[in-house]
């Protein structure tokens, strides 16, 4: 069963496909990762070019209007290459929060993502935890007709690159931490300090310091209430996209390891000629399938903005999670040492796997998610009406 | 014996011998092998006192402990962030060597091992044989009152720093291939040896590839009889396996969990230490490693009472190195987003910048990465369960 594509989500998945293939082989990658750049600026323009930067957002915002399933083919393509670029946090994450307020700056902010020429952040995260909805120290203070926000952020990705950041900070006054609003914080305002370093997924983030950063009144775009809600619609699409992109992690490890282990002759024999061996890439086949499942589902839900979508993204989200790690470490471990290096691909899917897992909630947080929005029931009779989205062509 | 004095007595040694930079590298060590520098100066300091090699028999340098007290003074060594000794001399050739080596190569060997004096790797696994050791191609051909060798190894773990190295060779083409291996000493300075250094997944440099080409080795340089070296070798990796300390690496494993549990917020921002689930899971984790640990001491028991580790050598390895894996990825799971910075210069002792994580999280990634390693290297979990099947189970 494929998942029913429309002639032009066909187009766009054979374009991203075809344009990565060609121009982000795994060597290119290494030599990206080996410069003091934090991503590829070339493969940003191009990325605008083909209009994937413009392809999430709706179309009275200037942009394609995709879907989750357009989300989904690009996120699994984006996954499969190992492709480190901040699509994740500069066009879902910023772009999306953005979206959701509008407005003339945001308007401006959302054309410059749109065009390549702006990069965005999301700064949530204090002291390593914390989801976008934690409550958090940093503080917003009124000051002078405006903003004072003072206070650390943790683990803030492509936060060195960003030309504006999006920060959670709390007005409350009393004691410890308060519920998030969310400032729009330009990155070269006085007293943002930025302590840059690279991930172990080849990607960049920073500690943020705010000391006492002076903003206008309008710099704030969501109170806590309206800031709620604005993730809410937010998250999904992000964790959709996350899921997508494991697997196509997951994809990727597993042709590779299929591929090596055909190829791989010892005791006499290719490796894959081991009944253990065969029945582990059929295990790592099977979660990946399940996976593939639930990830197709939650953009079928998604794009029918369905109210079993925040239930279907905890899902997946806590079972992409454990089918990622299991077929990412057994394609490290049937590869052997081979897998243990930096010049090969495979053992890379493993460590963007295991950033993906802490990011947005993991399992352990998800599942127990899972079991509070089914309410306590158990699998709801109406919940897979209508097939999904699949055809049997 | 008054275990208990024991103890007390070699926490007093580790109080005052082990520098802060010492520790500090045991605290940074996130796989087999610590910080260099500091791995050659825990291990000198161990040889001034005595106590560098527990497990070798009293005659050649050991200290004569019993099984328990060894098991008390490895337990105590990484509780104390110790760093590792290096393996390959005092585990692996050092026994082999005590078995199998002329009355020369002990006399000359064994005390450069001891004192630290020399550096050995490993020369086993070529690029076309791994898991299937015995159709390694490197070649040594009798000339004269030398070999020439000629080929290559690869993996070879601190091979940068060695300066000797022991290899399987091929000195016969034999039907049965593992009947024309023997095993060879070799000086890493010999003309024709050169090292390529491998960079990590974890962008560190452990592993090298050694290339052999036109290297003259003296005939007095081989253990065992020529076409002999695979018995050698294969009782090496019985130690290489069995040798190891699981249980104490777990204990380290464990404490470095409490320490993130006690400082790091769930997403909830509840404390992860009060977080049922995880803690159920962390217990049942902890369970199975109390059984290893008994199961360790049941297996060296009849190791000291002269038995062959043998199979079930595979079996602790196999065990402990899962159990392992399981403790490094609740670590991680803990460590929540600090998982994410990657700074390999923060893992050297000497290191005097900034890190991105907090102290308790620095290691997290690097050791569930390096540690997928352990059911790859001295034999892959799938083929210590054939091991298993055939010598343990007579399948
Ligand atoms: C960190 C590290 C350090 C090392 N240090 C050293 C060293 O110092 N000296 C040295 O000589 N070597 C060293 N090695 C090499 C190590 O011993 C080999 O990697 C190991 O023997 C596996 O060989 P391989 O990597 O060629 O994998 P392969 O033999 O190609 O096997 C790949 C995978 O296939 C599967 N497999 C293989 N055979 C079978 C079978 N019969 N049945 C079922 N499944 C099977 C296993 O999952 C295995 O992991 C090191 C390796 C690592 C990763």
């Amino acid at each position: 069963m494929h998942l029913e594509l429309s002639e032009e989500q066909r187009l766009l998945a054979d374009s991203i496909e075809r344009f990565l293939r060609d121009h982000y082989a795994f060597e290119r990658r290494r030599e990206l990762l080996a410069g003091s750049e934090p991503f590829g600026r070339d493969t940003w323009q191009a990325f605008a070019d083909l209009g994937l930067l413009a392809l999430p957002f709706a179309e009275t915002q200037g942009g394609l209007g995709g879907g989750a399933v357009e989300l989904l083919l690009l996120a699994e393509a984006l996954g499969r290459h190992l492709v480190v670029e901040p699509y994740f946090e500069t066009v879902i994450l910023a772009g999306g929060l953005l979206a959701a307020c509008g407005g003339e700056r945001a308007a401006a902010l959302l054309e410059g993502i749109q065009s390549g020429a702006v990069q965005g952040a999301f700064a949530y995260a204090e002291r390593g935890g914390g989801l976008p909805e934690s409550a958090v120290a940093t503080r917003a203070q009124p000051a002078a007709g405006g903003w004072r926000l003072a206070g650390r952020k943790a683990v803030v990705f492509n936060g060195a690159a960003a030309d504006f950041l999006l920060v959670t900070a709390s007005e409350e006054t009393e004691g410890g931490a308060g519920a998030p609003a969310l400032f729009l914080v330009p990155g070269e305002a006085p007293g943002v300090h930025r302590r840059p370093y690279r991930t172990w997924d080849g990607r960049s983030a920073c500690e943020l310091e705010l000391a006492g950063v002076e903003l206008p009144a309008e710099a704030r775009l969501f109170d806590a209430a309206a800031f709620a809600g604005a993730w809410a619609r937010v998250r999904d699409r992000a964790l959709l996209f996350l899921c997508a992109e494991a697997l196509g992690g997951m994809e990727g490890a597993f042709a590779a390891t299929v591929e090596y282990t055909k190829g791989r002759v010892q005791f006499g024999q290719p490796l894959a000629r081991f009944q253990v061996v065969r029945h582990r890439l059929v295990d790592m086949y099977i979660q990946k399938e399940l996976a593939r499942s639930l990830v197709q589902a939650l953009a079928w839900h998604l794009d029918r903005d369905d109210p079993a979508a925040p239930r279907i993204a905890a899902a997946a989200k806590a079972q992409l999670s454990a089918a990622g790690r299991f077929v990412t470490e057994n394609a490290i471990q049937l590869h052997g040492g081979i897998a243990m290096t930096d010049e090969y691909h495979v053992g890379h899917y493993l460590k963007r796997q295991a950033v993906i897992d802490a990011l947005l909630g993991d399992r352990a947080w998800h599942l127990a998610r899972y079991r509070r929005l089914a309410d306590g029931g158990a699998l709801q009779a109406t919940e897979t009406e209508g097939g999904g989205p699949w055809t049997s062509s | 014996m008054d275990y208990g004095a024991f103890r007390r007595e070699v926490r007093a040694f580790l109080d005052e011998a082990l520098t802060p930079r010492l520790k500090r590298a045991g605290q940074l060590q996130t796989s087999v092998f610590a910080d260099f520098e500091a791995t050659m100066e825990w291990h000198r300091i161990l040889y001034r006192k005595g106590w560098v090699a527990p497990d070798w028999p009293p005659e050649y340098g050991g200290t004569g402990w019993d099984l328990i007290q060894r098991h008390i003074f490895q337990e105590e060594c990484k509780l104390a962030d110790a760093p590792s000794l290096l393996p390959m001399g005092l585990q692996m050739l050092g026994p082999l060597l005590i078995r199998y080596g002329t009355e020369a190569q002990k006399a000359h060997y064994l005390p450069r091992i001891l004192s630290g004096e020399d550096v050995w790797c490993q020369g086993y696994s070529e690029p076309g044989a791994g898991s299937d050791l015995a159709s390694l191609k490197t070649r040594a051909v009798r000339d004269g009152d030398h070999y020439v060798v000629d080929g290559s190894k690869i993996w070879t773990s601190m091979a940068h720093h060695a300066n000797r190295i022991f290899c399987l060779v091929r000195t016969a083409n034999t039907e049965k291939p593992q009947a024309g291996i023997s095993f060879l000493l070799v000086d890493m300075a010999t003309p024709g040896i050169t090292v390529r250094p491998i960079v990590g997944l974890d962008g560190r440099v452990e592993q090298c590839e050694v290339f052999f080409d036109g290297v003259r080795v003296p005939v007095e340089n081989r253990v065992g009889a020529e076409n002999q070296g695979w018995e050698v070798a294969k009782y090496l990796l019985a130690f290489e396996r069995g040798g190891h300390h699981f249980a104490a690496d777990h204990k380290k494993q464990l404490r470095r969990i409490a320490r993130i549990l006690a400082a790091e917020a769930d997403p909830e921002g509840r404390l992860r230490g009060e977080d049922p689930d995880f803690c159920a899971r962390l217990a049942a984790a902890e369970v199975e490693a109390l059984a290893l640990e008994y199961t360790e001491l049941r297996v060296k028991g009849g190791l000291a009472a002269g038995a062959s580790p043998g199979a079930l050598s595979s079996l602790i390895k196999v065990a402990g190195c899962e159990i392992g894996q399981r403790l490094d990825a609740l670590a991680l799971e803990a460590a929540g987003l600090w998982c994410a910075p990657f700074q390999p210069e923060a893992l050297s002792p000497d290191w005097t910048g900034t890190p991105a994580a907090p102290d308790h999280a620095l290691t997290a990634m690097a050791c569930y990465v390096d540690n997928r390693a352990s059911t790859i290297y001295g034999g892959a979990a799938e083929v210590q369960r054939d091991i298993m099947a055939r010598h343990l189970l007579g399948l």
